[in-house]
């Protein structure tokens, strides 16, 4: 079960979401529940925690003379990074964006008409649906990576491989579908990944899980993604001694 | 003399030469000295030393060697790639772009040696002649070198107290610019050699001296008001576009109120109907107009006044005026931008901001171009956090980026021409230690991110 909460100051609202929200999760027979709602973020911070993860979450953008949505969601985010998060919003000019890259959220409700919000409710319960279902169900590893005050846990087999640059202590990540660049040594994520990964360069280290073939002669690590990295001459020795 | 005595003399006036050298060339960029790039440029330039002495020995012929063509040659060569390996250096240790770290080389070479060459000068023709040899090695030798350095040192804290770099960079703007002045040093460089070559017999006298010292001051004077007058231009360049920015802000201005008055006539309208169905009684026709007029506000207004909100925010003023002139160019491109910036961004961030405003124009210039010419789309978020500012630009594309392609240098979809402009944008981002760059592709949109750390106060 997925445990959905609801927060918002106004009682009306969220009386009438809690009811949209129960509704639709009854039309869509989803494995969700309960709905807990609640009026002040630091109570929903608590309830949080004595709940599994992950879960839903409905939240006011703004709460009059508390924290605002966003560090709200921050703050809710910290504990379950693969949370839903959707906002509720009096005005539709709300800067969703900023909200959708920082914190992932899924879609924001607009308060108001009844028919248009459980319409809304119910394209967000499909979506996390098929989140979930897309998701590989088995907790898979993960790398951790700490970036200023935020950690993010990459599935390893989102994991492509690490390149070093030529800059100071620059790592570049090369990701499926994304590439990341920050201040770290690749010693470090050598140590932390282990087994899995292979340092084929002075300033490579690929996922085993993705290379499709090594080629000697040409000193080269095909991945299955197409790319490419350099094998040099010491790890060549050292695969070669593996093989035999 | 013993030859002891001889190599200690040459490794010492070698070191001292080149610390100085060294020395006045970080100087003129505005770095501090560190001994880890200097020891890196000793052992390229003893190389090069080295490595000719030996190459010239084997392959020229000996009545060659010793003449003046050879000497010219030699000095042409030698100098020239020192200071370019010194160049080098600079760039790797220090971040500075290869041809002012050349330039700085060159002049820094052609100071050191226009004192070391006074002085021994001097110092020959007024020394006495001494019994002993020692004296009069460090006589003519060895004190013109230590003088060359605590010229050079001098110069260099002098440069770097004034913010001599801030000008000497923008010496470098244009293509034609950066290739008079890097002859220009050139030449000076050289000068010496050239004095050598084409009268090899001058006497030096005090007049000589002084002459030569009015060079170095004129030299300085001249590179000193070339790059002052080459900031000022820039400076009438950047007002000049303010003033353009400042002109498309007005008109986003002029267009909003336009908005309001059509809006104030549309409202006037409605409400007369709507006092009519109110005194029939129509509860249903007035719940009906309740229902579509409720958005209509912010449908009419809503994204010109989010938008100068947002703009407002930003206190970094070169950046709001950049926002302000690229957020016009996508509505002449009949591109959809929006710009999202929920709290007030302040300068406060470690990069500085002209560097911030170059990345950040590279990175909507990109957006502007990868857009599909139908129904493009172009987000801009700015967040400032506590620690950090965060930088996002999203777009929608025609053809799907390949991520693994754009780490390459040069990359485009764009075909030749383009694409230097991320390959700029990285070596920027690369001279701040602590940034960090993400880009990826979601639901349909090509995503940069940049994040940078905020000076801790």
């Amino acid at each position: 079960m997925i445990p959905v909460y609801i927060c918002d100051d106004e009682q009306v609202i969220s009386a009438h979401l809690k009811k949209i929200v129960s509704d639709q999760i009854m039309i869509l027979d989803a494995d969700m529940g309960p709905v807990r709602v609640t009026d002040s973020p630091s109570e929903l911070l608590k309830l949080q925690r004595q709940d599994t993860v992950p879960a839903v979450y409905f939240l006011d953008i703004d709460f009059p003379g508390q924290i605002s949505g966003l560090a709200l969601a921050q703050e809710l985010r910290r504990y379950d990074p693969r949370g839903f998060i959707v906002f509720i919003t009096a005005h539709g000019d709300l800067a969703f964006e900023t909200f959708r890259l920082r914190l992932e959220a899924l879609d924001y409700i607009v308060k108001g008409d009844y028919d248009a919000m459980s319409v809304r409710v119910r394209e967000c319960f499909e979506s996390i649906q098929e989140r979930l279902h897309d998701e590989p169900s088995g907790q898979g590893s993960y790398c951790t990576l700490k970036l200023f005050d935020t950690v993010r846990h990459i599935p390893i087999q989102d994991i492509l491989y690490f390149e070093a640059l030529g800059y100071k202590h620059t790592l570049r990540l090369h990701l499926v579908n994304e590439l990341l660049e920050f201040n770290s040594s690749l010693d470090h994520f050598e140590e932390q990944l282990g087994e899995g990964f292979w340092r084929c360069h002075r300033g490579f280290l690929v996922n085993r899980g993705h290379v499709r073939k090594v080629h000697l002669k040409e000193q080269i690590v095909e991945l299955d993604t197409g790319e490419e990295c350099p094998l040099s001459r010491k790890a060549k020795t050292e695969y070669r001694a593996g093989l035999s | 003399m013993p030859f002891a005595f001889r190599i200690s003399v040459i490794i010492f006036v070698f070191i001292l030469s080149g610390l100085g050298m060294f020395w006045l060339a970080v100087g003129i960029v505005g770095k501090k000295v560190r001994t880890r790039p200097f020891l890196i440029y000793a052992a390229c330039s003893c190389a090069v030393y080295v490595l000719s002495v030996v190459l010239s020995s084997w392959f020229v012929e000996e009545e060659f060697l010793f003449g003046p063509y050879f000497s010219l040659l030699f000095a042409v060569i030698g100098y020239t790639v020192e200071a370019a390996a010194l160049g080098l250096v600079v760039r790797k240790c220090y971040g500075i772009p290869f041809v002012q770290g050349l330039t700085a080389a060159m002049l820094s070479h052609f100071i050191i040696y226009t004192v070391d060459d006074v002085v021994s000068a001097a110092t020959k023709a007024y020394s006495p002649v001494f019994g002993g040899m020692y004296l009069y090695t460090f006589i003519t030798i060895v004190l013109p070198k230590l003088w060359g350095f605590f010229i050079a040192f001098l110069a260099a804290y002098v440069l770097c107290k004034s913010g001599f770099y801030r000008y000497f960079a923008a010496l470098f703007s244009g293509r034609f610019k950066t290739v008079v002045i890097v002859a220009v040093s050139w030449i000076f460089m050289l000068f010496w050699t050239f004095i050598d070559f084409f009268y090899p017999n001058t006497e030096p006298n005090a007049l000589y001296a002084l002459f030569f010292f009015s060079l170095i001051t004129v030299v300085l004077l001249w590179v000193q008001f070339m790059a002052m007058y080459t900031a000022g231009q820039e400076k009438i360049h950047v007002q000049e576009e303010t003033i353009a920015q400042q002109q498309s802000h007005m008109e986003l201005l002029e267009e909003l109120q336009q908005e309001i008055r059509a809006f104030r006539h549309d409202v006037t309208n409605l409400f007369s109907g709507l006092t009519l169905q109110a005194q029939e009684g129509d509860l249903d026709g007035i719940q009906e107009f309740m229902k579509k007029t409720s958005s209509y506000f912010d449908e009419k207004l809503g994204n010109e006044i989010k938008q100068m909100d947002c703009l407002n925010n930003i206190q970094l003023y070169p950046i709001r005026s950049l926002l302000t002139t690229k957020l016009a160019a996508m509505r002449q491109k009949h591109i959809q931008g929006a710009l999202e910036v929920l709290y007030p961004v302040q300068e406060k961030q470690v990069m500085e901001t002209a560097d911030f405003l170059r990345g950040l124009g590279i990175l909507i210039d990109n957006a502007i171009e990868a857009v599909p010419s139908k129904d493009g789309q172009i987000r801009l978020v700015l967040l400032q956090e506590e620690r950090e500012l965060y930088v996002a630009v999203v777009n929608n594309y025609e053809a799907e980026p390949d991520l693994n392609a754009i780490s390459e240098k040069g990359y485009t979809t764009k075909g030749a021409g383009h694409g230097t402009g991320l390959s700029s944008y990285r070596k920027i981002i690369s001279r701040y230690p602590g940034c960090v760059t993400r880009t990826y592709l979601r639901d349909g949109f090509f995503v940069q991110e940049l994040r940078m750390p905020v000076q801790s106060a």
